[in-house]
């Protein structure tokens, strides 16, 4: 796989990776790849797509706002918050 | 008598006549699992809650007012979201991660009278069939080859569930199975794995891997303990919007083994040349077995069997890459310590908190679903996991269930190294009933040459696990009996 695309698809996945490990993961990826090309073999040109295996007709809930009161415990597995605990924290995003 | 080796029904038997109590079941297993931590079955161990829990059912005992699985020690994948005790998914992107709510299928567990030993381990967030893509030590199988101390892998990715079952840390667990995370890894450990149809547990507070594929599923060391596990964790769930509004009779009483008038199908396709000779053996025995006690056995075809691999490969990924965006360092999880912007703690945090095939995962999936590339994967994907359904609809036409082998071969070295194509091959039984959402289970068929466990497989339609149960008593009668944990170790 083409290292510049490989770049590309780590920044839309947001995961940063090292050019050291780019040649190797590309290898890995493209092998893959390859791998599921066997699928071409098959027409399916007349074939619906199969996304869900999902009953249909699902019965659905009413769309209610409820609150489960559990601010403190959410804001508890936060890596950072602000002084008086009570928002998320992250780096600076505006000058 | 240990109290470890017991069954699930033969421990509420037990417990209902009084001959030992609840406390002394529960510490039975928490001595175990402190003799047997080698084996890295569990994660996070919860002894104190173990112990309340099993005062609390000694109190429902004492009132007459047992409930269903009332002080049945028990463990939980670290995949369902337990309230104040860590779920990790194996990673270290939620290695701190404490859930302010209750998973809904451990909440039944709960109101069922299971008495919570710990939370055990897996590949992380699903992905992987040894346990060894986990940031904890890979669990280990109970089993060893006869005269041979080598490690072997207890399978994945519920590997630590499979672990716990067999070696008599826990008398049941909870597993996932989104392409034979349960049956993988009961195949190896010698025990019963279901695969739930797909809506029959909530996946409500279960960390997701790829949802059109996850489900909810469980393990035990017989099939009357699993129907028992399945009956007090199946049923419509309005927190989850493809939970399946279906009734959950009373299972595990009403199992008839008899197979007389039963037509089970044998899959041709599934004659692979990687199938080992043992397993093959145990197959077209069983089949006859069948035959013998009255079923009929007609060969059926899934022609679209070899593409089911990539198909799944290529969804699941899909899924995953979507799934996973969820952890960006902000609201609870790891947070990289070196970022100095926002997008470098999004991307660093990331790279630190996921594994290798977690990644290679998520970025094949972006690629998938990017633009220029969605039809010639994603949907291609998407119409030939139609195809493999198609394949199941007309089979089940002919047939009332099938049989096949649960994995080519028997549990192989722990420290045996697979490139990622060859750790997707170990799917192949697996992936084509999680592509049609039925349910399927995997039955131990007594040990091969070497002392290993051999398992095959029964899958029936959607919702139709009754089946299953029903076949896999049939089998498990035949079948040798299978060791008790404390002849394993």
């Amino acid at each position: 796989m083409d290292i510049q695309k490989l770049k590309g698809l780590a920044h839309l996945a947001r995961i940063e990776i090292s050019d050291s490990e780019l040649v190797k993961t590309g290898q890995e990826m493209q092998s893959i790849l390859n791998w599921v090309e066997q699928l071409k073999e098959l027409d399916t040109s007349n074939v619906e797509p199969l996304l869900s295996t999902a009953q249909h007709n699902l019965p659905r809930r009413e769309d209610i706002v409820k609150t489960h009161g559990q601010r403190q415990a959410v804001l508890d597995n936060a890596p950072d918050t602000d002084s008086e605990e009570h928002f998320f924290a992250v780096p600076k995003v505006v000058e | 008598m240990k109290l470890f080796d017991l069954s699930i029904s033969e421990a509420l038997q037990g417990l209902k006549k009084k001959d030992f109590s609840v406390t002394e079941l529960t510490q039975a297993h928490l001595n175990r699992m402190e003799a047997h931590r080698k084996l890295n079955a569990y994660i996070t161990e919860t002894p104190e809650r173990a112990l309340k829990d099993a005062k609390e059912s000694e109190k429902h005992y004492g009132k007459g007012t047992a409930r269903p699985l009332e002080g049945i020690p028990f463990a939980h994948k670290d995949l369902f979201c337990t309230k104040g005790i860590p779920t990790t998914a194996g990673s270290d992107i939620l290695r701190t991660f404490v859930p302010p709510y209750e998973s809904t299928v451990s909440q039944k567990f709960i109101e069922a009278g299971t008495c919570l030993l710990g939370k055990v381990n897996l590949d992380q967030f699903g992905m992987g069939a040894t346990c060894r893509n986990t940031v904890f030590e890979p669990s280990v199988n109970p089993y060893t080859r006869t005269g041979d101390p080598t490690p072997l892998v207890a399978g994945g990715s519920s590997g630590g569930s499979a672990s716990a079952v067999a070696g008599g840390l826990a008398m049941g667990a909870t597993t996932t199975d989104t392409g034979g995370s349960s049956r993988v890894p009961a195949s190896y450990c010698g025990l019963v794995g279901l695969k739930t149809s797909y809506g029959r547990l909530s996946r409500y507070g279960c960390i997701a891997y790829a949802s059109s594929f996850d489900t909810p599923s469980l393990i035990a060391r017989n099939v009357k303990d699993t129907a028992l596990l399945f009956e007090n964790s199946a049923g419509h769930d309005p927190k989850d919007s493809t939970s399946a509004p279906m009734d959950v009779p009373n299972f595990s009483n009403n199992i008839n083994p008899s197979v007389k008038g039963l037509k089970i199908g044998l899959i041709k396709e599934a004659n692979v040349p990687g199938l080992s000779a043992e397993v093959k053996e145990r197959w077209d025995h069983y089949a006859k077995q069948l035959e013998d006690a009255g079923a009929e056995i007609i060969e059926v075809s899934l022609p679209h069997l070899p593409y089911a691999l990539a198909s799944y490969y290529l969804l699941t990924m899909a899924e995953a890459s979507a799934n996973l965006a969820r952890y960006d360092g902000v609201r609870y999880g790891h947070r990289s310590k070196d970022a100095q912007d926002l997008e470098e703690m999004y991307k660093k945090s990331r790279a630190e908190g996921f594994r290798d095939e977690t990644k290679r995962r998520i970025l094949i999936g972006t690629y998938v679903l990017s633009a220029g590339y969605y039809d010639a994967y994603y949907m291609k994907a998407a119409k030939v996991r139609h195809l493999v359904a198609q394949d199941y609809q007309k089979a089940f036409e002919k047939v009332d269930a099938i049989l096949m082998p649960t994995t080519t071969n028997g549990a192989f070295d722990l420290d045996k190294e697979l490139t990622p194509l060859e750790d997707y091959a170990t799917d192949i039984y697996m992936v084509t009933a999680s592509l049609a959402g039925i349910c399927a289970m995997a039955v131990p068929v007594g040990y091969s040459q070497e002392g290993l466990p051999l398992s095959l497989q029964i899958q029936a339609k959607q919702y139709n696990e009754h089946m299953l149960f029903n076949v896999g008593q049939a089998i498990e009668t035949m079948a040798p009996p299978m060791k008790k944990p404390s002849e394993i170790l």
